[in-house]
């Protein structure tokens, strides 16, 4: 039964294909993110349907993307989500993996079926995808040490605040940190606190690392939630950061985080290319599917360093949405 | 015969609660007397507001869940309704509807999806873990798509006046959430014990059959007290998103285990008919000082949640042997 | 001979009673022990000891003329003491065999044995087989929850066999039994004696215990009082001898005058359950209600209360017709149900004494907001006075109470509504002899004052004694209405067994 209906559904699908094929020849891209409601992949969307419709302009085809997903993170919903578009017969998949190894059936299944799948943000390296397109996280955390060394200086004591310990992205981050900073034997990392991507823990468990390391001089936020919390939801925190006492670097750059390092409560941010997520990966599909070009196994997504003399520049490509022009150099 | 009927009953019904909750209160004792030894911040006022606030919306979220618990039910929509009301509130805030409007209406909403637990379990007759897990879902979908995702900043601070606030006592300041916090605490208190209402919810809790046979409507008590839990956690999870200036459609996550938690933690019987409001009090108190003594002690967080998690089942089973002992366990 | 099970000494204290003190005990094999006391009187101990439920605190315990030590209840089991409680241990969701094998199911041979895997139709002949010795028409594959009470019992004497039992202890068998299926377990028992096994049994009916037993041991307060042969046995002196006091034989309502109507049931109907039942209760009557189980009394009690939906049919209180669709109203218009399950629907266990009697009177206790707890106290500790309920405190959970003792409380329960009619549903079902007397003499009182108090009953001299008129119901219809000076046992047992419908219309 449930085999007659599928047959049926792509015979009807199959139907309306060749009654619009008669137009210029569309080109349809999915383009997959973790989930639907995290914020930073809306920002990726943009950047998707911005390069779709740029190269449209450039002709002679015409590109469309399927900006679809599971709501939250969940890898089975994703690979149904993944099992949809093929079905559908998208001209190419662009996907940032719930789970490196759930999803390695169905890509390959949309790679047996002649649809090239790379992949973005999160890899399923054991898969049949062409290519992925990632941040370093690994030289993320370094350069989050380097801030964070610029701004306090050679000594003191630093603690780290990460979301779910475990999450290979966030602990390749302090792996970087942590190796940039045995560099400097008067710098000691005295705690590791986990938030579990909650804003409110998160910004429980800063205030208790202030209490309990009243000579802390650095802060390594992995991600940036507590920072979504308003002003006057950690005075400890604030007051010290305010004071100079304590210096904070953090991941990512979102608006929130670009204000604060603006009033000067955070010293540097390191962040992934969120736009890029999406521009460069249909850019990547286009020259695979259209020019047949070969890409290397790992292609790196580059990331924006911001601190006080950038920032500006950073919180106008915001307001802009153009993430196009580089970034003034951060020192 | 033998026939000796108390002269004395109040003083006894103290009596009773205080060896029902002795045990708990005593781990709480024995965990802040080391932590006080073992840190040199725990026993700081600071740190006891800043524990006090972390689990005052946890506690009264518990508050209202205790109550279906006692009449034998559970809610597991109570993290999700924390997120939405919270939401809510300030969704109409930026819409610049005023503090007054805009409280009300993250309260009512709680309110309303707890009157929809309500009405699943007693009129559909749905099995109360199904029907909250099912509200669960449809609420933290609400939470997805009114926002797309992305948290709703940049409050008023007349709002987060209510979580942020600190009131000057004796040159102590208290956080407002904490007074909330217990004034609720004695309301809810009261109303179980001393109200017609209270009396049926343990009644119901206790033999819903029984309850019903002795002309209890158990399906209007139940939709009270779903609807009550709404509205309470709502409580929470204003004072919560006051406290951060944020709403996040992701907010609360996962407490509804530690709501939970803290409500059976704390004395309340899963099976119904049983529980007191400073048990639940308590249980909260032993979860945030466990969670807040762990990164005070730099006890390493991938080794956090196994220590809370033993910790917890020997406190458990500490108050159990204490009880079989006086006999108040059979 | 050897006696089969031997106590001598057997001593337990539980914290503030000494519930046995120096008890011996023993039982020939082939022969029916009866066990007989007060509640309170130790019998429910030393059986649990027996059966490996409880540890001794003093004395000795030979099987066979071997001394044993028993470690638990599944050790018993396998010792050959089987025991078949009044609750049932069986699990309702699993077949007949199932429960018989229970932990014990017969493996496929070989490997899949060893790993566990089970030989159904082996263990289900053999379920048959067994089933067939205690004369049980159920299919071993029937699940348990579509059993009759009688045939679950019949189910546990199977279990009991099935490991080669050579001591059964029966706790009340039957309480929860009709007549004929009572003649039917003293069927079964006899064949048990026959086949040599030993079986103890304990019941409140005094006149069965005095028909099924070859000797009695009678216990009270934990202390042996005597044992008795058949032929000695004279139910006064075994009374006498139980409650340490001469008994009156037996409670008599004194009659009243059937004057005005208090309610007034018409066509009540539900499908498949009851039809088109009518009659009147008048003030101050007992109306006495005799029946099978089964004949739908219960459900005709349920349906007037509102605790169930009935297809159709009019209630009148007090001449007025009244619209009666939950219990709640049912309260409200000061109809009161004692039902016959009284552990699970009559009391919330968990609850004080205190608690259960206010119920149904919360509201009338508000003072502004809060429930008037010393006005509670009050009324609470008069009626554990006027019912005489013992309990050590008003604020005793229910559950630690005795039979007798819960069933006064929810009698008090009620009171305190000071309602308009009383449906008693087997008001004195596995309550000892004294406390009995007890509720009927309240029952009497409480008619006097002017209630109407429908009474449920399968204990024909109850029914006798107490019933100003009696109607007798047979599968769901009213198959007779006798007068107190009409009804016999032999009536009342014909009409509802079915033989008299035709001359009752």
């Amino acid at each position: 039964m449930k085999r007659f209906v599928l047959i049926v559904s792509l015979l009807i699908i199959f139907l309306l294909m060749s009654a619009t094929a008669q137009q210029p020849k569309k080109l349809v891209f999915a383009w997959i993110p973790k989930a639907l409601n995290n914020p930073v992949f809306e920002l990726g969307r943009d950047g998707a349907f911005k390069r779709a419709e740029e190269l449209s302009k450039q002709g002679p085809y015409k590109f469309e993307i399927l900006y679809v997903g599971s709501v939250a993170s969940d890898a089975t919903e994703q690979a149904r989500v993944v099992e949809d578009v093929v079905a559908r017969k998208v001209d190419g998949i662009g996907i940032s993996c719930n789970d490196p190894t759930a999803l390695i059936d169905v890509i390959n299944k949309a790679v047996e079926a002649g649809i090239p799948v790379m992949t973005w943000d999160a890899d399923s390296p054991k898969s049949k995808r062409f290519t992925y397109l990632g941040v370093n996280n690994y030289e993320g955390g370094r350069w989050a040490a380097k801030l964070l060394i610029k701004a306090m200086g050679t000594k003191g004591d630093v603690a780290m605040l990460t979301g779910v310990p475990g999450a290979l992205n966030l602990e390749e981050r302090m792996r970087g940190f942590r190796y940039e900073i045995k560099g400097y034997p008067d710098i000691k990392i005295v705690t590791t606190v986990a938030c579990y991507d909650d804003i409110n823990k998160g910004v429980q468990v800063v205030e208790e690392v202030m209490q309990a390391y009243p000579k802390l001089r650095g802060w390594f936020f992995v991600g940036l939630w507590p920072l979504f919390a308003e002003r006057g939801s950690m005075p400890l925190w604030e007051k010290a950061a305010k004071a100079k006492k304590v210096f904070t670097v953090a991941f990512d750059t979102l608006p929130v985080e670009l204000q604060l390092l603006k009033e000067g409560y955070l010293c540097g941010l390191v962040g992934q290319k969120y736009w890029g997520w999406g521009y460069d990966t249909i850019d990547i599909l286009y020259r695979r599917v259209v020019k047949g070009e070969k890409f290397p196994d790992w292609i790196d997504s580059g990331m924006d360093i911001v601190t006080k003399k950038n920032v500006d520049a950073m919180i106008r490509a915001w307001l802009l949405k153009d993430f196009k022009t580089p970034l003034p150099p951060p020192f | 015969m033998r026939n000796r009927v108390s002269r004395r009953p109040l003083t006894q019904v103290f009596k009773f609660q205080r060896i029902q909750e002795i045990g708990i209160l005593l781990i709480l004792f024995i965990l802040s007397l080391f932590l006080s030894i073992a840190t040199p911040t725990f026993l700081t006022s600071t740190n006891i507001f800043n524990i006090l606030r972390a689990f005052s919306w946890i506690a009264i979220s518990a508050f209202g869940i205790s109550m279906v618990i006692i009449t034998g039910g559970i809610d597991l929509s109570v993290g999700s309704v924390m997120a939405l009301s919270g939401l809510i509130t300030a969704m109409m805030l930026r819409a610049n509807l005023g503090d007054f409007l805009s409280i009300l209406g993250g309260l009512l909403i709680g309110a309303f999806v707890g009157f929809i637990n309500g009405l699943l379990v007693s009129k559909a007759n749905l099995p109360p873990f199904v029907a909250t897990l099912g509200t669960m879902s449809i609420a933290r979908g609400f939470c997805y798509g009114l926002t797309g995702g992305w948290p709703v900043r940049e409050l008023p601070r007349s709002f987060m006046f209510w979580g942020q606030y600190d009131i000057p006592i004796l040159g102590i300041g208290i956080p407002l959430p904490v007074v909330v916090m217990i004034i609720l605490g004695i309301v809810v208190s009261l109303f179980l014990n001393r109200t017609v209402w209270g009396y049926k919810i343990y009644a119901v809790g206790g033999n819903e059959q029984a309850a019903r046979l002795s002309g209890i409507n158990t399906g209007r008590i139940k939709l009270l007290v779903y609807t009550l839990c709404g509205l309470l956690t709502a409580v929470g999870g204003l004072l919560m998103t006051a406290r951060l200036g944020v709403a996040a459609p992701t907010a609360a996550s996962g407490y509804e285990l530690d709501i939970i938690a803290s409500a059976v933690i704390g004395g309340t019987s899963l099976t119904g008919g049983e529980g007191t409001i400073l048990g639940v009090l308590i249980g909260a108190a032993i979860m945030q000082v466990l969670r807040t003594g762990m990164v005070l002690l730099g006890f390493p967080a991938y080794w956090q949640p196994s220590a809370i998690g033993a910790i917890i089942i020997l406190a458990i089973m500490f108050d159990q042997y204490r009880k079989k002992k006086m006999g108040l366990l059979r | 001979m050897e006696p089969i099970v031997r106590m001598e000494g057997i001593s337990k204290a539980f914290p503030g009673v000494q519930a046995l003190d120096m008890v011996d005990f023993e039982a020939y094999p082939g022969e029916v022990m009866g066990l007989v006391g007060e509640n309170g009187a130790g019998k429910s101990t030393l059986m649990k000891i027996l059966s490996g439920a409880y540890k001794k605190d003093t004395g000795r315990i030979f099987l066979d003329g071997k001394r044993i030590e028993i470690e638990n209840p599944y050790h018993a089991q396998r010792l050959g003491i089987s025991t078949i409680y009044q609750e049932f241990n069986l699990t309702p969701n699993q077949t007949v065999a199932q429960n018989i094998f229970c932990n014990r199911e017969p493996r496929e041979k070989g490997i899949l044995g060893k790993l566990g895997f089970i030989n159904r139709e082996k263990m289900e002949e053999e379920a048959e087989k067994i089933l067939e010795i205690v004369g049980a028409h159920v299919s071993p594959k029937s699940l348990v929850k579509d059993l009759s009470v009688a045939e679950k019992q019949m189910v546990e004497i199977a279990k009991a066999l099935s490991f080669k039992a050579k001591i059964i202890i029966m706790d009340e068998p039957t309480s929860a039994l009709v007549p004929e299926e009572v003649e039917k377990l003293f069927e079964i028992i006899n064949q048990l004696k026959s086949q040599g096994i030993a079986v103890i049994f304990i019941s409140h009916r005094l006149e069965e215990v005095f028909k099924i037993a070859d000797r009695i041991t009678i216990l009270r307060d934990g202390k042996l009082i005597g044992v008795m042969k058949k032929e000695e046995i004279a139910p006064e002196k075994v009374i006498y001898l139980m409650v340490n006091r001469p008994l009156a034989e037996m409670f008599r309502k004194e009659e009243s005058k059937l004057e005005d109507v208090v309610l007034e049931v018409r066509n009540l109907s539900k499908k498949g359950v009851v039809e088109d039942i009518s009659f009147k209760l008048y003030k101050g009557e007992i109306l006495g209600i005799a029946g099978l189980v089964g004949s739908g009394r219960t459900e005709m009690a349920r349906l007037i209360f509102g605790a169930d939906k009935k297809d159709n049919g009019e209630i009148y209180l007090e001449g007025k017709k009244v619209e009666i669709n939950s219990p709640e109203d049912a309260v409200r218009l000061g109809i009161g149900l004692v039902p016959e399950d009284r552990q699970n629907q009559g009391l919330i266990l968990k609850l004080a004494v205190r608690e259960n009697i206010g119920i149904p009177i919360l509201e009338k206790l508000v003072n502004l907001l809060f429930v008037n707890k010393e006005k509670l106290n009050s009324i609470a500790r008069e009626f554990v006075q006027k019912l005489n309920i013992k309990t050590p405190s008003l604020l005793q959970k229910a559950l630690y109470l005795s039979g007798g003792n819960q069933q006064k409380v929810v009698l008090a329960k009620w009171l305190s509504l000071n309602p308009k009619v009383l449906i008693l549903d087997e008001p004195t079902r596995g309550i000892d002899v004294g406390a009995k007397v007890e509720v009927h003499a309240i029952m009497s009182q409480l008619a006097k004052s002017g209630i109407g108090i429908i009474m449920i009953s399968s204990e024909m001299p109850e029914v006798l004694a107490m019933s100003d008129r009696i109607l007798v119901m047979s599968e769901g219809r009213l198959a007779a209405e006798l007068s107190k000076k009409e009804a016999t046992q032999e009536k009342i047992m014909a009409y509802a067994s079915g033989h008299y419908i035709s001359n009752y219309s």
